[in-house]
């Protein structure tokens, strides 16, 4: 990726190089929480600066034209442009959100891939790589997490909820039918949420792969 | 010129035909006390209207009266020192109020002037004007004038009075004034107090009732007769109390509009250029069915001939934004004049004018004879009764308030609270359960009146909160028990009975002037029976028409319709603030066994040990359990509940409890074990202040909590993956 440091300064860590990168290494739980110890910290400042930038987000795309649109607004007597300009903030503000969302993705995997130490610069890297590539950068990191909020939707439609209402608690209720019903939409649900940790293990893949390509 | 002029007056002419041919209303008060002859402009640029009216005003007490109270409600809006902002914000200044304001801060105020008044064809009394606080030491308070009479009235005797007034009209506030170019003309000229013989309401001597304008009171005027001319630019559509006799284009490029009605006892208008006015025919015998007129009949017990209702012409004034609402609230109208006419008698006059409110308007939902505001939003949810509550509400208070006329500074729940019984009964009624969610752009959303969490204001600026609501799935709001919530926060804030301004705050003024009455009408009701409290509703209705009753005479009239003493019931639930709180608090069924211990048989003392009489039962096929419910009073309330005890094999026994002492326990000997009890099944307390403790199973049962717990672990699980997803 662009913008990532160089060999020099990489060197010293590629003695320790993660044991993921090499499929000759043992891979065991030692070695995974190894290589998590190893991203951790990197990891937590690039939180650090992810949760400032969504702030300033609300700050300004939120809060700051709240507070213009309000004095405009503020004497209308028609509820429809301040209907209108509100869903406008709110669609803003929700896009600034993905859009930091977005960049804290790629600076994510650039920390990893590049062996990046910076989160500083590693953000900086994603940022300049999210704004040269948007387009597509932006329907990579889409597409799989479009698919996991698909999953929710097929939750709420597929499952039958009149035959679930109707089992639980109602005065029929049998020992059996009860427990089998509540164990039933339990595995349901924790199926939807692999799934759903799928498709967001999908997006880094996929992620990953594009910043390969893209380099 | 001519043709233009000729043209004009032709119009004119038709115009006043076309509407005076239609007034049927016949007046059903022999000697009304006030007459009013008024005209006034509005001129929207100055927000201002300068009136002149001639008052006739009658004595009807067997007094002598000296001097004239007058209502300058206005006044409550002239500056900061009202008595009517020292109550809402102390002594404090707010000059924050109506931070809205982008004009001069002049225009934010409101006021009213009486430039003269005199005696008709007698002398000028303008000098002996004074202001006078009867309800507190505020002098600065000007919202009620004493004028002084040089002659006094003899008892029964009438008074002619000529009065010339200007009214500023402030920014919206309290349900008064304007925005933009829309106003709303409420309380607005200089209105007479209500003098009140000995006997009335109570009273042991004669005087004036003329209280100041309160923050948390509303209004009180003798019942008369109305005849106003309302001149506005010919392009504002205006709307008013009663019939409009007459509408005519000036040559100055206004209309004036000549409004007329009998047997009220206030008149408001609103006028705004953008209304879309569309009217409809309260055709009563479309909307009520034979079946339904011999039912409701019978079931208040009147003559057919007195349940049916008259025609009545509606007005809506909506503004552009909510004309998808019309629907909606001609709907909501209807059903009104359908039902509060069958349940208390027809609405007896002609005309009904409802004016839709803009946004961010303080005007919204208010009422006057004949003639109520309104408000919706731009896509109002399909479930949520908005705007079929307030449209309802707002017309019911034409029963309960314009028909009814009881004192709202004194006894503001016998309006509110009355008319917040009635409208969840004819939501109930025409509407079922209210469904705790929105429909917006096909799209179920959790209303925002069921389980919000609020949101802090940073960062989320402009979202009110989130519902957290189930999704999918409609959640019944059972009216009955409706407003509970804000009942149950301030409960012991205040005895109910109290003057208006003599609550803790807002907040409990509201409690117990709205919800906490309609809970314990429903309550009165559940031990009355529906069909006796809806004869008691209709008798006192019927009764008070046209006049000013206080509680005693509702007391009165439901013990002398239920033929029983529920003074009781009123003492407990007025005039405390005490709380009613029953509670199961112990369930056990043990098995009976034989003799166990030592027992004098054949006169020698022989022992019996447990294990036999274990094992005995056992094998028995005749197995007696003694089981045992207690129940307990937790609440200082006394008032008797039902209790019903669930036996195996479907067995069931219902018990009455008097409800006096802290704790009652029932016992029973019989072949099966009790499974749960349940303390006042059918919830005829609407003002217990814990339902889920009202019942207990002998075992425990958690099935409940598994259902919710796999239900709320998966919404769990997927916030804390969301929040992962923007780590």
């Amino acid at each position: 990726m662009r913008g990532s440091r160089g060999d020099a300064a990489r060197r010293p860590y590629e003695a320790e190089r993660a044991h993921f990168r090499d499929p000759d290494l043992p891979q065991g739980p030692f070695a995974f929480f190894r290589d998590a110890g190893r991203y951790a910290w990197r990891m937590v400042r690039l939180m650090i600066i992810g949760l400032i930038c969504y702030w300033l987000v609300f700050l300004v795309l939120n809060q700051g034209f709240a507070r213009l649109t309000r004095r405009w607004t503020v004497a209308a007597l028609d509820d429809r442009p301040v209907f209108w300009i509100n869903l406008g903030i709110g669609l803003v503000t929700v896009v600034g959100l993905l859009f930091v969302n977005l960049v804290m993705d790629y600076a994510r995997v650039n920390l990893v891939r590049e062996e990046e130490t910076s989160a500083v610069l590693a953000f900086l890297s994603s940022l300049g790589f999210s704004l040269s590539r948007l387009r597509k950068a932006l329907a990579v990191y889409a597409i799989p997490s479009l698919l996991g909020v698909g999953l929710l939707v097929v939750y709420r439609l597929v499952v039958p909820w009149s035959f679930v209402n109707e089992s639980l608690g109602s005065a029929g209720w049998s020992h059996l039918r009860e427990p089998l019903v509540l164990a039933l939409l339990f595995f349901g649900q924790q199926a939807i949420m692999l799934g759903r940790y799928w498709f967001r293990v999908a997006a880094w893949a996929s992620e990953w792969s594009y910043c390969g390509g893209a380099n | 010129m001519k043709t233009i002029l000729h043209l004009g007056l032709l119009t004119a002419f038709a115009l006043s035909v076309a509407s005076a041919s239609a007034q049927t209303y016949k007046s059903h008060i022999e000697h009304p006390i006030v007459r009013y002859r008024m005209q006034a402009k509005l001129d929207p640029e100055a927000k201002k209207v300068t009136g002149h009216y001639s008052l006739t005003w009658w004595n009807h007490t067997d007094n002598t009266i000296a001097d004239l109270y007058f209502h300058l409600y206005l006044n409550a809006f002239k500056n900061m020192d009202s008595t009517f902002f020292r109550d809402a914000f102390g002594h404090r200044r707010r000059p924050d109020w109506q931070r809205r304001e982008r004009g001069s801060e002049e225009s934010r105020w409101g006021w009213v002037d009486v430039n003269k008044l005199q005696l008709v064809g007698g002398a000028d009394l303008t000098s002996s004007l004074t202001f006078v606080h009867p309800d507190d030491d505020n002098a600065a308070d000007q919202t009620v004038m004493r004028v002084a009479l040089p002659q006094p009235i003899p008892p029964h005797g009438t008074i002619e009075l000529s009065v010339d007034f200007t009214a500023k009209l402030p920014r919206s506030v309290a349900r008064n004034g304007y925005e933009g170019d829309y106003f709303l003309l409420a309380q607005w000229f200089p209105k007479i107090g209500v003098y009140e013989g000995a006997g009335e309401r109570g009273r042991k001597q004669g005087g004036w009732n003329c209280h100041q304008y309160h923050a948390n009171t509303e209004f009180y005027a003798d019942y008369g007769i109305y005849d106003v001319e309302l001149t506005a630019p010919a392009n504002y559509v205006v709307g008013a109390t009663g019939f409009r006799l007459a509408e005519q284009r000036n040559p100055d490029g206004t209309t004036t509009y000549h409004q007329y009605q009998e047997d009220v006892h206030d008149f408001a208008w609103t006028a705004c250029p953008r209304f879309v006015k569309v009217t409809r025919t309260f055709d009563w015998r479309k909307e009520v069915s034979h079946e339904e007129l011999l039912k409701w009949a019978s079931f208040v017990n009147v003559p057919t001939e007195q349940e049916e209702l008259r025609d009545v012409n509606v007005t809506l004034l909506v503004q552009p934004d909510h004309v998808n609402s019309t629907d909606r609230y001609f709907r909501a109208l209807f059903n009104g004049l359908k039902y509060f006419g069958l349940w208390y008698g027809q609405y007896p006059y002609d005309t009904l004018t409802v004016a839709d409110t803009p946004r961010n308007s303080a005007t919204c939902c208010m009422e006057y004879p004949t003639f109520i505001t309104v408000g919706t939003s731009l896509w109002p949810g399909e479930h949520a009764f908005h705007p079929e509550g307030v449209t309802v509400h707002e017309f019911g208070h034409q029963f309960w308030y314009a028909l009814v006329g009881n004192n709202e500074f004194e006894e503001a729940f016998l309006d509110e609270g009355f008319n917040t019984y009635s409208t969840s009964k004819v939501l109930e009624t025409a509407y079922g359960a209210a469904c705790s969610y929105e429909r917006v752009f096909g799209i179920p959303i959790p209303s925002f009146t069921w389980l919000d969490v609020p949101l802090p204001r940073f960062p989320f600026a402009g979202v009110p909160s989130i519902p957290v609501g189930p999704y999918f799935s409609c959640v019944e709001t059972p009216e009955r028990t409706s407003d509970r919530r804000s009942y149950l926060l301030n409960a012991k804030d205040d005895d109910l009975v109290r003057f208006g301004w003599e609550y803790l705050n807002g907040v409990s003024y509201g409690t117990n002037s709205y919800g906490r009455v309609g809970l314990t009408l429903r309550t009165l009701e559940s031990n009355l029976g529906e069909q006796t409290m809806a004869r008691v509703m209709r008798t006192y209705h019927q009764r008070w028409r046209y006049r000013h009753p206080c509680l005693d005479d509702f007391i009165a009239v439901v013990n002398e319709v239920s033929g029983q003493n529920m003074n009781w019931f009123f003492q407990q639930f007025l005039y405390s603030s005490n709380v009613a709180d029953y509670t199961i608090a112990d369930v056990t069924s043990e098995p009976i066994l034989g003799k166990v211990g030592v027992y004098e048989v054949s006169g020698r003392k022989q022992t019996f040990r447990d294990k036999p009489a274990q094992k005995a039962f056992e094998k028995s096929t005749n197995k007696q359990y003694h089981s045992s419910v207690t129940v307990r009073r937790l609440g200082e309330v006394l008032a008797p509940v039902d209790v019903l005890v669930h036996f195996e094999k479907g067995e069931t026994v219902r018990e009455h409890w008097d409800g006096q002492y802290r704790w009652v326990r029932y016992t029973y000997d019989k072949p099966a074990k009790a499974i749960s009890a349940e303390v006042d099944p059918a919830r005829k307390l609407a003002l217990e202040a814990n339902f889920t403790n009202n019942s207990r199973t002998r075992e425990e049962d958690n099935r409940a909590a598994a259902k919710w717990y796999v239900r709320w672990i998966f919404w769990l699980e997927t916030l804390f993956f969301s929040a992962g997803f923007f780590s």
